[in-house]
């Protein structure tokens, strides 16, 4: 449908955003002349080519219709996320065995749940599977718990 | 010829090496592995083993990753044909004939085809790198900068010609790309750009959370989402062997296969899928008796799984000769080889022959091997179809925390893969490929810094990538791709392609 924010119409915008994004964060890069470049010379040129895509691109949408958006589903997004940026900020505090079973449990919410009981024993064994592997087999330089190294 | 057999002497003993048949052995085990595994494909593997093979010699990571690219060319095929299920892309349209087969009890048969026929592919084509790999890359030692740009922008653009959808898009996520792989400091001047005072971004975006961020994270959010448990019915194995009728009709599409799947590997862009539906259109078309396709014809097995083996090793003729990939996988290996301070290019031949050599020869091992290890181990297979999706992905999940966490002990690394995973989910959703996206941002310092030297030696002048012939030629090319996929007729195949 015409005039509707399609998928078109969003991603030229996302183009367009991105594109300005880059030209304010880089407006105090000196540009240069083409036989001397400055650090912003390319940057430049690469934003305003987004900004005039993501515009093109955008008109198409609205002109000719495109794909309506699928629905975006918020639960798996979210979690896995979540246990990503949750691991990233235990692994420096408590070290590598409850970052893991930490990003575990919080995953486990974006899929089907899981009985209580099966995921006690899926965490628990991973969590000891991935950290004997990593930090004995690899011999990977990281704490399991503070202090402790395998 | 003397020298190419001396030459796979060295690579044999390099390929020979216990240790390196044992990462070759993991490496097609794996991929048979993730290929039998739908939902988790080579792109996200090879991405996800990235940081282990820091623990490797260059060598081996590279036999070990290549093997699982290659490998899981094999295993795609085998869920294809006894559930209707493609394990990867590539098996797609093996699905076609190759389950109706399996219908009428042929199932042994079909495997049985599609191994040997992927095996005869594989082998071919990696005789082939060994030939064709040394010449072209004596051609481009005698590039300069301006010839550089203009096989980058060759890449690129074919990139854009062969990639899924919308054009314009494709061409938009190289450009973000190029400028994501700008962000760091400037080589020449010493400038910080767009660290946004983040010190972590001073050397740069890490290439291994942009990779795991798109690839991994992305498709599992995106998996979740679509499906819900899996209804699988495992069909039965009546023979194993084809009969002699079989191979009979099944050995010219082979060859046809191979051929087509060589060509359209080597070219940028491309890759085993576009080349299995390739195979599939030729082989009907030729057929003297068209109607018997997609009701089990055992062509309509072997030449698309020859030609998507074909295409697997061909790309790495561009890889490893220029140092240009041609998809995302090739980016993946540039990508490893830089994490052991190898500068992909011309060089690496000469500089390294036990590296490319011992590659060759155990791309070589890798088939024979897969070939021992699939046709016996098939029932085991497809018992591995019932580990459920709410197990593995957040084992995925926790490999690629730890995989980038353990490069640079850096939390903010880490929190790059969540964020570049999102935007992978919300570019999918509106229908942007990541893949082009990742070539930019492999190719984007490169592509910045030898643009600027061309025109630092030009004086400024922008005419010296028309005027040297080298250049000129790619950009020729480039000129008559971009021309072919605006041309109606080809449109129409390009979109019949896509899935």
């Amino acid at each position: 449908m015409p005039g509707r924010l399609n998928r078109d119409v969003a991603a030229g915008a996302l183009f367009v955003l991105s594109g300005a994004a880059g030209l304010w964060a880089g407006r105090t890069l000196s540009v240069g002349t083409p036989e001397a470049m400055g650090e912003g010379y390319l940057p430049r040129a690469l934003c305003l080519a987004l900004v005039a895509m993501g515009i093109v691109i955008a008109a198409g949408g609205v002109i000719r219709g495109g794909a309506a958006i699928e629905r975006w589903t918020v639960r798996p997004l979210f979690f896995v996320t979540v246990s990503i940026i949750a691991f990233a900020l235990v692994v420096g505090i408590a070290g590598l065995a409850p970052a893991v079973l930490v990003a575990i449990l919080v995953a486990t919410f974006a899929g089907e749940p899981v009985p209580i009981a099966t995921l006690a024993v899926f965490a628990l064994t991973l969590t000891t599977a991935v950290v004997v592997g990593f930090c004995w087999g690899l011999g990977l330089a990281v704490p399991v718990v503070p202090g402790v190294y395998l | 010829m003397d020298g190419l057999l001396g030459n796979l002497a060295l690579g044999f003993a390099v390929a020979f090496s216990v240790e390196n048949i044992g990462l070759c052995l993991i490496g097609c085990i794996l991929g048979t592995l993730i290929g039998v595994l739908p939902g988790i494909g080579p792109t996200t593997t090879v991405a996800l083993l990235l940081p282990i093979t820091f623990y490797l010699d260059p060598v081996g990571a590279l036999i070990m990753l290549a093997g699982v690219f290659y490998g899981s060319q094999y295993g795609g095929s085998t869920t294809s044909i006894l559930v209707n299920l493609p394990g990867e892309s590539s098996s797609v349209v093996t699905c076609i004939d190759g389950y109706q087969m399996a219908r009428q009890g042929r199932a042994g048969a079909a495997l049985a085809i599609a191994a040997l026929a992927s095996v005869v592919a594989g082998v071919v084509t990696t005789v082939l790198i060994g030939l064709a790999g040394p010449p072209l890359a004596s051609i481009a030692l005698l590039f300069q900068s301006a010839d550089y740009v203009s096989v980058m922008v060759l890449g690129l653009v074919s990139a854009v010609v062969l990639a899924h959808g919308s054009i314009l898009k494709a061409v938009a996520m190289i450009v973000l790309g190029i400028f994501l792989g700008l962000v760091g400091t400037d080589v020449t001047t010493g400038e910080q750009r767009f660290t946004l005072g983040i010190s972590e971004l001073y050397d740069g975006i890490g290439f291994v959370p942009v990779a795991m961020g798109l690839f991994g994270v992305a498709e599992i959010i995106y998996n979740l989402e679509q499906t819900r448990g899996r209804g699988i019915v495992t069909a039965t194995i009546a023979r194993l062997w084809p009969t002699r009728e079989d191979l009979r009709r099944a050995w010219a599409a082979v060859v046809r296969g191979t051929g087509l799947g060589a060509l359209l590997g080597i070219l940028p862009g491309s890759g085993p899928t576009v080349a299995s539906f390739a195979a599939y259109s030729l082989e009907k078309k030729i057929a003297r008796a068209p109607e018997r396709f997609g009701k089990g014809a055992v062509e309509g097995v072997a030449s698309p799984e020859a030609a998507n083996n074909a295409a697997a090793q061909a790309c790495f003729i561009p890889m490893l000769s220029l140092g240009i990939p041609p998809n995302a996988i090739m980016a993946l290996m540039i990508g490893a080889m830089m994490i052991h301070g190898l500068t992909p290019g011309p060089g690496i031949i000469t500089k390294q022959p036990e590296l490319f050599w011992g590659m060759v020869a155990s791309m070589l091992v890798g088939n024979v091997l897969l070939v021992v290890l699939n046709l016996p181990l098939i029932g085991m297979w497809v018992k591995l179809l019932k580990v459920p999706y709410r197990f593995l992905f957040p084992a995925i999940l926790v490999f690629c925390c730890i995989g980038t966490y353990s490069l640079k002990a850096s939390p903010v690394e880490v929190m790059m893969i969540a964020l570049f995973g999102v935007i992978g989910y919300a570019f999918r959703k509106l229908d942007c490929e990541p893949a082009p996206l990742l070539l930019g941002f492999v190719l984007g310092p490169m592509l910045e810094e030898n643009f600027r030297r061309a025109m630092i030696l030009s004086g400024g002048d922008a005419s010296v990538f028309v005027t040297r012939p080298i250049s000129a030629g790619f950009l020729v090319l480039a000129a008559i791709l971009l021309v072919a996929v605006l041309l109606p007729a080809f449109k129409k195949t390009r979109e019949a392609i896509r899935e």
